[in-house]
């Protein structure tokens, strides 16, 4: 009991200590919608600063700066966005059309489609999301599973039986869920090429020899790190090694 | 013999006579037109003098020669003109005489020549000459005699030599040569140039004479002679080993004296040059040929991207902005300045990214030939258009050259260019290619409004899931688990567990027993086959409704029974089977249908009873 009332309060501090970053994101969605752009992005990075993030806030960011004419900036908020919640439809159709200004097109090799089924059922939850999931099945097959146990009755251990069997399997899905949700939002692999041209080398070294080049606005995936080298891969497939102030990672 | 030799006085009187009376009364008729050679068998390489003469005439118009195909016409037409006085007579005649050589041997026919005289038209005989390999003795004595005069005169007299600055060369070094007339015989004309040297293998370039050549004299064994430059070239041997300058051949008509083999005194007299007696031979002067020894270049430390230079040169490159827009062209220049094939300069390969258009490189030249060395400079200008914004490295290129006062390769590395391309001016840049149709719809769009949903803003590390929270709540339905299973396990044991496993295995063992009975069914061990029976459903009973065997009676079970709410009909049919199995135990006859009904009765009244309790 005494725990929980903990975690209330805990809870109740955080909302408090957002009220002002809800304030300046009202604020900052004022100015967008005045045109002052400039001015926006200026109030939406300050959110950001603070330690707040949502994946309003980084659309409403990239919005701004798509409106600035600053496309790689815009894609990487588009980007961040849409890691956190990765269904949402206004996400994917602005972050498409940021990215018909890279000049580069690249295709990506598309995933098997039970693949992409399965992807865009866990991306209905956040890992919060799951992790309330996995909490509430972890009850559900205890207290049934207890149940089984103590009643006398055929037909109610029946019952409980079955109740005890799906939470279970809520349970597991759920911590795969959390799992890859929780990679996918953690993950530092990705980055959007900021330089406006940039040539991708054969090897870590200055003076290999070029292998494609790559505009800005381009989302990689980094394998490796050597030195100030990354290793990097693009959708399609194509894998050489970039400088790091080239690219920042989404 | 008198007889004879007074007809022969006769006819010479008649003739003499005949011939005053012909030449005094008509000697405008006596016109005669007659071809003569000196001789009509000759040796190859001879020469033959071929005449034709009007006589009688004063002179004709419209004279046609024969055509000498099968001949070389080495000089004529010679016109001359003779008068004679014999007798007090006086006879004109006209003579066009040709010096001619044969171009093969056989019997060849010189044709007839024709004039016209008085509006009549004249034409000589054909004169048939053989030309055979050898010659009589006379002959050759004959024509030896007039090719030593030729010889004499003409001989060491004229001669063209081919001069060559160096003779030992590197494969692209430049070497000159002059092609240099010796004369000290007088010379008709300007000689002019028949066989231009093919000068296969070089590079070569005409170096400019100045237009009225000086004619110098040189010294040479003694003598004197004039000597003029006719042409020189600058020459870049293209291959290795030993090159050949081809000679080049002259057509020089020089001016000889004339021998007449008669003792005329007029013609003696006429013999000396002084008076111009001279006869115009064509001469052919060609030169020897020279070899030239070209060297390869040395191979070992060429540089990868040596493409043939070789001289002492100077590079200069330069790129006109460095600021452009996008899709505005950029022009980087390289100017090769210096000594040597300048004209075989290739073009620097120069790499762009695929981001800048380039075009292959303009030359200029501007070459001169300065004191016989080919000097200048060759300038390429690469047009490249950037296409993208951005800072574009047109990465440095290299220029390598052989130079040959070091007897070494030498690099030009150009530093690296940046081009910082900005934005252009369009409203819109160019997109890359392999765009879709679907997307060309969209790039008209724009994009979707902002959202103003405030409810997911939080602290990027107030994450729930992987927090301790999260984990304290995940655990907690375990450890609840554990504690509620560990709590029903004492309390299991507090009131007999006992009761409770019979109860669990109540259904086992009935079925157990029941299945022991199907076996004393299939025997016809009838007694065994009841006794089974009520061991199963009074076990069954006893277990599950938790009645001590002692008490285990039809009423008691019954009255139990309705207590936990089975119904009637069940109970009912549950003390008719028991009772039959009581009664069935002890009675001596028994059917087996009857066996069969009470076991499929009393297996369905335990899974009737299993539902319900």
């Amino acid at each position: 009991m005494i725990r929980f009332l903990f975690l209330i309060s805990l809870f109740i501090t955080s909302l408090t200590f957002s009220q002002e970053a809800l304030l300046q994101f009202e604020h900052a969605n004022q100015l967008y919608r005045e045109g002052k752009y400039t001015e926006a992005v200026k109030m939406y990075e300050e959110i950001l600063k603070n330690g707040f993030e949502s994946p309003s806030l980084y659309y409403n960011l990239g919005n701004a700066y798509f409106k600035l004419n600053k496309i790689p900036l815009s894609i990487i908020s588009y980007e961040r966005a849409r890691r956190l919640d990765p269904n949402d439809e206004d996400i994917f159709y602005n972050l498409r059309i940021a990215n018909l200004h890279v000049v580069d097109k690249i295709e990506p090799i598309p995933p098997l489609f039970f693949i992409s089924w399965w992807n865009s059922f866990i991306n209905n939850l956040s890992s919060d999301g799951w992790a309330l999931v996995l909490i509430v099945s972890l009850w559900f097959t205890t207290i049934s599973t207890l149940l089984m146990i103590w009643l006398k009755r055929v037909r109610f251990q029946r019952l409980a039986f079955i109740i005890a069997v799906l939470s279970f399997i809520f349970t597991i899905i759920a911590i795969i869920g959390i799992n890859q949700r929780l990679s996918r939002e953690n993950n530092k692999n990705e980055a959007v090429i900021m330089a406006q041209v940039v040539s991708v080398k054969s090897a870590p070294d200055e003076k290999s020899t070029d292998l494609f080049i790559l505009h800005e606005g381009v989302k990689v995936e980094i394998l490796d790190k050597v030195e100030k080298w990354h290793k990097i891969k693009l959708a399609d497939g194509k894998i050489g090694w970039l400088e790091e102030n080239t690219f920042e990672i989404i | 013999m008198v007889i004879f030799s007074m007809r022969n006085i006769f006819t010479l009187v008649c003739f003499t006579f005949c011939l005053i009376l012909f030449s005094a009364g008509a000697d405008a008729q006596d016109v005669t037109f007659t071809a003569s050679v000196d001789k009509n068998i000759i040796a190859m390489g001879e020469q033959i003098e071929v005449t034709f003469t009007l006589s009688g005439s004063k002179g004709g118009s419209n004279f046609r020669a024969p055509s000498f195909d099968d001949f070389v016409v080495l000089s004529g037409p010679n016109q001359m003109n003779s008068m004679q006085f014999i007798n007090g007579a006086m006879s004109v005649s006209t003579s066009y005489s040709y010096v001619i050589q044969p171009r093969s041997e056989g019997k060849f026919t010189i044709g007839p020549a024709s004039i016209r005289v008085d509006g009549k038209q004249l034409n000589t005989q054909p004169i048939t000459i053989e030309v055979r390999k050898g010659s009589s003795q006379q002959q050759r004595s004959q024509r030896s005699e007039e090719q030593n005069d030729l010889s004499r005169q003409i001989g060491e007299n004229i001669f063209l030599r081919v001069v060559v600055d160096k003779s030992r060369v590197y494969q692209g070094e430049q070497v000159t040569a002059s092609y240099k007339l010796y004369w000290r015989i007088a010379l008709a004309s300007n000689p002019s140039i028949n066989k231009i040297p093919a000068l296969s293998g070089f590079w070569n370039e005409e170096i400019d004479m100045p237009k009225q050549g000086g004619v110098s004299r040189e010294i040479i064994d003694g003598k004197q002679y004039n000597v003029a430059t006719l042409k020189k070239y600058a020459l870049f041997p293209q291959r290795t080993g030993t090159l050949t300058i081809d000679p080049m051949e002259l057509d020089c008509i020089v001016q000889v004296q004339t021998r007449r083999r008669s003792n005329d005194i007029f013609d003696q007299f006429f013999n000396d040059p002084f008076f111009g007696n001279t006869t115009n031979v064509n001469h052919k002067v060609r030169n020897q040929p020279v070899n030239i020894n070209v060297l390869p270049l040395p191979l070992d430390d060429q540089p990868t991207d040596f493409s043939g230079a070789v001289g002492s040169f100077s590079v200069e490159s330069w790129l006109d902005k460095h600021q452009v827009k996008a899709n505005e062209p950029v022009v980087l220049k390289v100017k090769i300045t210096g000594k040597g094939n300048v004209r075989l300069i290739e073009a620097p390969k120069i790499v762009t990214s695929p981001d800048i258009e380039r075009y292959d490189p303009k030359i200029y030249d501007n070459i001169t030939t300065q004191g016989d060395q080919v000097a200048g400079s060759r300038t390429f200008e690469y047009l490249m258009i950037p296409r993208y914004p951005g800072e574009q490295k047109i990465p440095s290129f290299s220029f390598s050259y052989f130079d040959l006062s070091r007897k070494k390769y030498n690099i030009y590395k150009s530093p690296d260019f940046v081009i910082q391309v900005e934005k252009s001016d369009g409203i819109k840049q160019t997109y890359a290619t392999g765009i879709s149709k679907e997307d060309v719809k969209l790039l008209g769009e724009d994009i979707r409004f902002i959202k103003s949903e405030t409810a997911s803003l939080k602290r990027s590390t107030d994450k729930f899931a992987g927090s301790v929270l999260f984990f304290v709540m995940a655990v907690l339905p375990l450890i609840t688990f554990a504690g509620l299973f560990v709590a029903l396990r004492k309390r299991e044991k507090f009131y007999g567990n006992i009761t409770l496993v019979k109860n669990r295995r109540a259904r086992k063992i009935a079925s157990r027993r029941l299945l022991e009975a199907r076996k004393f069914l299939q025997s016809k061990n009838k007694e065994e086959f009841y006794a089974e029976i009520s061991r199963a459903l009074y076990g069954y009973l006893g277990d599950k409704l938790n009645i001590p065997r002692s008490d285990l009676t039809i009423e008691n079970v019954c009255s139990t029974l309705l207590s936990q709410g089975v119904s009637q009909d069940t109970i009912d049919k549950l003390s008719k089977v028991l009772e039959s199995c009581e009664f069935a135990r002890f009675a001596p006859s028994e059917n087996s249908h009857q066996m069969e009904l009470i076991y499929s009765e009393s297996a369905e009244l335990i899974s009737t009873l299993e539902n319900i309790l």
